[in-house]
């Protein structure tokens, strides 16, 4: 078979050509087949002002550069021995009866210049050495015989299955060979007989060429939707920096510009935990996303609806309400019906490599401007949840009400405004996914056009999203005491010269980061100390861990932490989680970790669940009859338990075990329960980690609340065997200093 | 690990000992001023109790509680001995392990321990101490025994150092040492 590219408009763009031309879409198909597959039997020449010479050499950008010219039109292809008419709804070249599918440049350009004769076409080049000489081809159209039943000698039939054995129903199909035209629609078995076709070679196509455009103008719909939504998150944040820049004084302290603002906070900290949640293996987005991918996959085979009549009876209910919940919606919105719709409708949409890689670009985008996080690469399944999530909203509350409901919806608002273009562009997508076409096959030889459909495609696995490790500010580790202090005396002069608050160093992702591989890097640790106990019983006779604050400080963080945030004591203190005294003086115990090892046999560890755990097994071995109660109550879900019975404690409790025993047994609880709690309480002893330990290593600010935490550092949780005093540690009565003691002064910011 | 445990000892009423409980000595704990600690020679045993009135509101009618430690009547040596110790250069060869919080020797039969705590001294200050420890008993309670951790009797660092306890487990093993109990 051989066809003609032509520049539409150019060279031998005729009249006479019209008919020849095929439809964009199919003339992409062919295109791609050829370059793909290569010569076999079929044959395009090259535009004689295209300038392709010769297709076969033509390099990939070059091949899709046609592929592209063809899509939209600029080039078109022209079948050089029938007549298709495949720009045309009738089989009458003129501009009435032009297909309404076509793209613009084409339309355009037929509408307003009709081309005419045999020769050039709109815009003959004269001038061009290289145009050839002016051709006609013998295009004319034979007629075309209606098929003339029991007298015509071909037939053929169509029969067109999913991998399950049932039909791909109501499909339209097209048959066409020189003579016959014939569409239908596939039945409810995906089969269909044509009989009565006068010529011997036809060409069968399943589905019509017509989604190709509906795929790419919803692509386009989309994509122009994350651009937007792109720009307004970015006003909206130069909005929030501009109020904030107007708070005062310590407000500004360790609020991220973002949490100063509830909804900001629900929306951006739901995505931003997410991305970082979905890199942890154990995050339970994660699992309920994969429970949904195990049920995808496992029915992927099946037709068109089937899918959701067996996902519904699979996928456990509770699982479904868990995942549901996860994402922010209440389990009453959101049907299993719903979610399986909504995950193969978000599945769908990340086959479309264009609009995967752009949702990977929107996420990444819109979580950089969120968080001044950088990501060098966001796995798909972030991209996922936010389509699927979208999906779900515009589905079960309507796509105006969406946007509406992003105060409860963790991160569904995002894209929920875009729902119904996934909608759009799923059918057509879809419909476009089950196109066949036989082109110009012998009936006299096969007349059977059978073909079973794809399965769906592969469900979304989640992928850590990477942060870049740039992105992470460096960390400040000074090799002495003396550079230390330098560096906190030169944060507070930037401080100062800047008139606010420095914001966080970290972001909370960075943060976790840094709990997760401790401070085996840092030479120095701090700690928050009131000025009495460092000259209880005289001057420097204090030892570090002495009382302090709010009983806190025990615990400590790394110089790096709160190196920024210079040598202030209210912004350190909030950032340590201690709660700040307005008459009291501090000063920082900046620690040599080493050092402390050293001379006080210093155990200093992150205080997560894991480590303390390991702690108490690993050095007390013998005080504990049970090592299995010790793991159970460090545990987020007896912290729950812990805390409410913590904090109704008598204040006689806390001084004495048997009153503590007395109230708790008065609470109700059994021997168990009580032994728990004693075991637990006993952590609390041994360790410090009261009823506030998060158990994931950070403190939370002073400033933010339990729901919605905002963590201020990396604590520390350090343990002097052999506790010495102020004057020992800084080497006041010789030997090595191995403490320093910095004053810790205001900022007046003018609040 | 897990030590074998010896039967529970019966809890006596500091206040009115039975007979054979030779008073030693009487010290309170600065940061848990609810009632004193009573000490107790009796055979060949260190028995310290503290018995408190616990009152839980105006619908509870009240109840005296009792905790009570016993140790090897050696233990007030063994701890002045073994607390030293931790005070040693950490690489000095008697010093307390680099890397251990607690060291547990056997003293007449049953096996001792002194651990580290970071709130031994109190929970709500955050005040760290010293415990002395029976790890062949549960801590134990005239409310019934907790038969999930060992003896340990919890003393802060400041009632230890300033405040005369430890001079008073000195007192207690020199008296011993001089045959007064």
């Amino acid at each position: 078979m051989s066809y003609q590219l032509y520049v539409t408009g150019g060279y031998g763009f005729t009249e006479r050509i019209l008919p020849s031309l095929l439809h964009p879409s199919e003339a992409v198909s062919i295109a791609q087949d050829y370059f793909s597959r290569g010569y076999q039997g079929a044959h395009i020449e090259p535009a004689p002002d295209a300038g392709f010479r010769v297709l076969e050499k033509a390099s990939s950008s070059e091949r899709q550069g046609i592929l592209d010219a063809l899509q939209s039109g600029q080039l078109v292809l022209a079948r050089q021995d029938s007549a298709p008419f495949g720009l045309f709804t009738e089989r009458n070249a003129s501009p009435d009866h032009l297909r309404s599918d076509l793209p613009q440049p084409l339309v355009s350009r037929l509408r307003e210049r009709w081309p005419t004769g045999t020769g050039g076409g709109l815009t003959i080049r004269s001038d061009s050495l290289h145009a050839p000489a002016t051709q006609d081809y013998q295009l004319a159209p034979e007629p075309v015989a209606a098929p003339l039943p029991g007298k015509s000698p071909y037939k053929l039939t169509i029969e067109y299955r999913w991998p399950d054995g049932t039909g791909v129903a109501d499909l339209p199909f097209q048959v066409g060979t020189d003579l016959d035209g014939v569409t239908g629609t596939l039945n409810h078995q995906g089969s269909a007989t044509v009989e009565g076709l006068n010529g011997r070679y036809a060409t069968v196509r399943l589905g019509s060429s017509a989604v190709d455009d509906a795929v790419r103008q919803e692509r386009n719909t989309i994509t122009a939707g994350l651009q937007r939504l792109l720009e307004q998150e970015r006003r909206e944040t130069a909005a929030r920096e501009m109020v904030y820049q107007e708070l005062l004084g310590y407000e500004k302290g360790l609020v991220s510009t973002g949490a100063l603002f509830q909804g900001a906070y629900d929306a951006g900290m739901g995505l931003f935990d997410f991305v970082v949640g979905v890199s942890d293996l154990s995050n339970t987005t994660k699992t309920l996303l994969d429970g949904l991918n195990a049920a995808w996959a496992a029915h992927k085979e099946n037709g068109a609806n089937s899918w959701y009549e067996t996902f519904r009876t699979l996928y456990d209910e509770s699982r479904r309400e868990r995942w549901v919940r996860a994402i922010g919606f209440s389990p009453s919105d959101i049907s299993s019906e719903d979610l399986a719709k909504a995950y193969e409708l978000a599945s769908m949409v990340m086959t479309d490599e264009k609009l995967r890689t752009a949702l990977k670009d929107f996420t990444t985008d819109y979580a950089t401007i969120q968080h001044h996080t950088e990501y060098t690469y966001v796995g798909g399944a972030v991209a996922f949840e936010l389509v699927l999530a979208g999906l779900l909203a515009a589905t079960t509350l309507g796509a105006g009400n969406a946007a509406q409901a992003s105060s409860r919806i963790r991160h569904a608002r995002i894209l929920a405004g875009l729902g119904p273009a996934f909608g759009r562009f799923v059918e057509a997508l879809k419909l476009q996914g089950l196109r066949r076409v036989w082109r110009d096959v012998d009936l006299s030889k096969n007349n059977h056009f059978k073909d079973e459909a794809s399965p769906r495609p592969e469900g979304v696995e989640a992928e850590p999203a990477v942060q870049r490790t740039t992105g992470r500010p460096k960390k400040a580790l000074p090799q002495s005491l003396g550079e230390a202090k330098k560096i906190l005396q030169d944060a507070r002069a930037a401080i100062i010269a800047n008139g606010k608050a420095p914001p966080p160093k970290y972001t909370q992702a960075q943060l976790h980061q840094i709990a997760a591989e401790g401070f085996g890097d840092e030479k120095y640790i701090v700690r928050l100390v009131e000025e009495p106990h460092i000259n209880l019983n005289g001057p420097n006779n204090g030892r570090l861990g002495k009382e302090g604050p709010a009983g806190v400080q025990i615990w400590s963080t790394s110089f790096d932490q709160i190196a920024h945030l210079d040598t202030d004591p209210k912004l350190i203190s909030e950032a340590m989680g201690v709660n700040f005294k307005p008459g009291a003086k501090y000063k920082l115990a900046i620690v040599d970790q080493a050092d402390a090892v050293k001379y006080a046999d210093a155990e200093t560890i992150v205080p997560t669940y894991g480590n303390l755990t390991k702690f108490v097994e690993d050095k007390l071995p013998g005080k504990v009859e049970n090592p299995g109660l010790v793991k159970d109550v460090m545990t987020p879900e007896y912290s729950g338990e812990y805390e409410p019975l913590i904090s109704n404690m008598p204040p006689a409790a806390w001084k004495n075990p048997q009153i503590r025993n007395a109230y708790l047994r008065k609470a109700g609880l059994g021997q168990d329960e009580i032994k728990k709690f004693n075991t637990r309480i006993s952590i609390q002893d041994n360790t410090g980690a009261n009823e506030h330990f998060t158990g994931n290593g950070l403190t939370k600010t002073t400033n933010s609340t339990t729901e919605h935490p905002v963590y201020g550092t990396v604590e520390a949780f350090s343990l002097h065997k052999n506790p010495k005093t102020f004057r020992q540690m800084m080497g006041i009565e010789g030997g090595t200093q191995w403490v320093e003691l910095v004053d810790l002064k205001p900022i007046n910011f003018g609040a | 690990m897990a030590y074998p445990k010896l039967p529970e000892w019966p809890i006596i009423d500091p206040e009115d000992p039975p007979e054979g409980y030779h008073r030693v000595t009487k010290v309170m704990n600065p940061e848990d001023d609810t009632a004193p600690w009573h000490c107790f020679a009796v055979e060949r045993h260190l028995i310290f109790a503290q018995k408190v009135w616990v009152k839980l509101g105006d619908d509870d009618p009240g109840e005296f509680v009792t905790a009570q430690y016993e140790f090897p009547i050696g233990a007030a040596r063994w701890f002045v001995e073994t607390l030293k110790r931790f005070f040693l250069d950490p690489d000095h060869p008697n010093a307390v392990p680099r890397g251990a919080i607690t060291i547990e020797e056997e003293v007449d039969g049953e096996t001792l321990g002194v651990t580290r705590g970071a709130q031994y001294g109190s929970m709500l200050k955050g005040i760290p101490g010293y415990s002395l420890d029976n790890v062949n008993r549960f801590e134990h309670t005239t409310l019934g025994p907790d038969d999930n951790w060992c003896q340990m009797f919890k003393m802060g660092d400041p009632w230890l150092f300033e405040q005369g306890l430890l001079d008073a487990f000195k007192d207690i093993a020199e008296r011993h040492e001089r045959g007064e109990f």
